[in-house]
């Protein structure tokens, strides 16, 4: 199987390349044409939403990625990634996303828990019929913003932060989309992004 | 959510060595077996400490990086001796998932705001060796914990927080490889002023102790010694070495059993 790690300058990836060694996955870490062969893209990213934006567009990624869905082929975002995969963020400034799942990027709302949320979070999966081994394990989250889908049929999973319940994992057709780091969540981790990329 | 433990790994050379208040080196081992052996017991995150930098320049740092960041799937925080940009870039790239600055960030508070904006607020931890002043006042040292900065810790988070860091990273200078127990005062000094999360190093020497400080505000514990005794012992190639001239009250606790307090 063909794995590209789209290269848009933001963030390391090596977490990421080496979680995909241990699954027998050699990815290929590209900008380039060569992620039209691609059986699975993903977009991973840490850092600014309008730096990404930005990033993808001088790098002429946006018709590729876009290609790429049509294709019907499997895209995953992580993290700042997923965020991308939205119509619009609310950090800073409003910047427009790929706009593959409707809605928004807003900020967590404060309370007795910090922001950045960083830690290990337990998460809920509402796509039993897939995750059902998945409910109640706990993943790497570092993060001030998430996703809200305007399609609350478009969320397999969420956690929760300040008393306030949040997405935290996506899926549209083959896109899929996860706020929490699972090539940093240790061995649930591992077996999350084992499954998705076999399912 | 619960507080994260995280094992601090100061290293000269690939060596995981422990030092008492900085100074004074004593090599324990090969630093990326202890991280393995972390890894598999449950740490939350890997606290990787480049002992020797701020003074010597780096060499085999980022090598070290790339072999430990292959098989441990969880947060490496480096930091040690990163000046600059360049050098944020170089770490993270070897497979660093934050960085942790100090000296350079106190010289020039800019370079935090100018690394969120570039690899993101979560990716910038910025470090704190704070040492007992004076009765109430403890300041921010620099270069190894040798010179006084003559900034206050408290001034100088909130500095750091108005600038965009991610994690704040305390460590007690005045308790750290002194395994005398962690420096409440400080604690109690921070935790109110703090809206970023907060990792606590610096002291701990019990299980007991341990428990004590998850009663704080803090987010995150860095503990040293006083699991590295523990994992000494059980790593395999040590097991002929006995506890030998074991710092004064410390009591090795394993990292499995701290976790459970915790949970």
């Amino acid at each position: 199987m063909n794995i590209s790690i789209i290269d848009y300058y933001t963030g390391n990836t090596m977490s990421l390349i080496s979680a995909l060694n241990i699954l027998g996955h050699t990815p290929n870490i590209t900008n380039k044409k060569e992620i039209q062969k691609s059986d699975i893209l993903i977009l991973p990213g840490v850092g600014s939403f309008g730096r990404a934006m930005h990033n993808i567009k001088n790098l002429d990624l946006l018709e590729n990625i876009n290609d790429h869905v049509k294709k019907g082929k499997k895209l995953i975002g992580i993290c700042l990634g997923m965020q991308l995969l939205f119509t619009k963020s609310y950090e800073s400034e409003v910047n427009y996303g790929l706009n593959l799942i409707e809605g928004d990027v807003i900020r967590l709302k404060t309370g007795k828990e910090k922001i950045p949320n960083v830690g290990l979070k337990k998460t809920k999966w509402l796509d039993e019929r897939n995750f059902l081994n998945f409910d109640n394990k706990e993943y790497y989250f570092t993060h001030s913003f998430v996703a809200s889908p305007t399609n609350k049929n478009d969320i397999i999973t969420e956690f929760s932060h300040n008393q306030n319940t949040y997405c935290c994992g996506v899926k549209k057709d083959n896109i899929y989309g996860f706020q929490f780091h699972p090539e940093l969540s240790a061995s649930n981790g591992i077996k999350l992004l084992k499954k998705i990329i076999d399912i | 959510m619960y507080q994260r433990l995280i094992p601090r790994i100061d290293v000269k050379d690939g060596q995981l060595v422990k030092g008492m208040q900085l100074e004074g080196l004593r090599n324990l081992g090969e630093a990326s077996e202890f991280v393995k052996y972390y890894y598999d017991s449950g740490a939350d995150e890997i606290l990787y400490v480049d002992a020797v930098a701020s003074l010597y320049g780096r060499n085999s740092l980022i090598d070290e990086i790339k072999k430990i960041s292959k098989d441990v799937f969880i947060p490496l925080i480096v930091t040690g001796g990163i000046r600059n940009m360049m050098d944020i870039e170089n770490v993270l790239k070897s497979g660093a998932d934050k960085i942790g600055i100090n000296s350079a960030a106190i010289k020039n508070p800019n370079l935090i705001k100018e690394a969120a904006k570039e690899f993101g607020s979560s990716t910038i931890v910025v470090s704190i060796e704070a040492k007992k002043v004076n009765e109430k006042i403890y300041n921010a040292f620099i270069d190894c914990g040798r010179d006084d900065s003559g900034l206050n810790v408290v001034d100088w988070i909130n500095i750091a927080q108005q600038n965009g860091a991610g994690e704040i990273l305390i460590t007690s200078i005045d308790k750290d490889g002194c395994c005398k127990g962690f420096e409440v005062n400080l604690i109690q000094q921070i935790e109110k002023i703090c809206n970023i999360p907060l990792i606590y190093s610096g002291g701990i020497n019990s299980l007991e102790n341990f428990k004590n400080i998850t009663e704080f505000q803090i987010e995150a514990i860095a503990v040293g010694s006083a699991l590295h005794y523990n994992a000494k012992q059980l790593l395999k190639k040590n097991k002929t070495t006995h506890y030998i001239n074991l710092p004064k009250k410390l009591v090795p606790f394993n990292l499995k059993e701290a976790k459970k307090l915790i949970q």
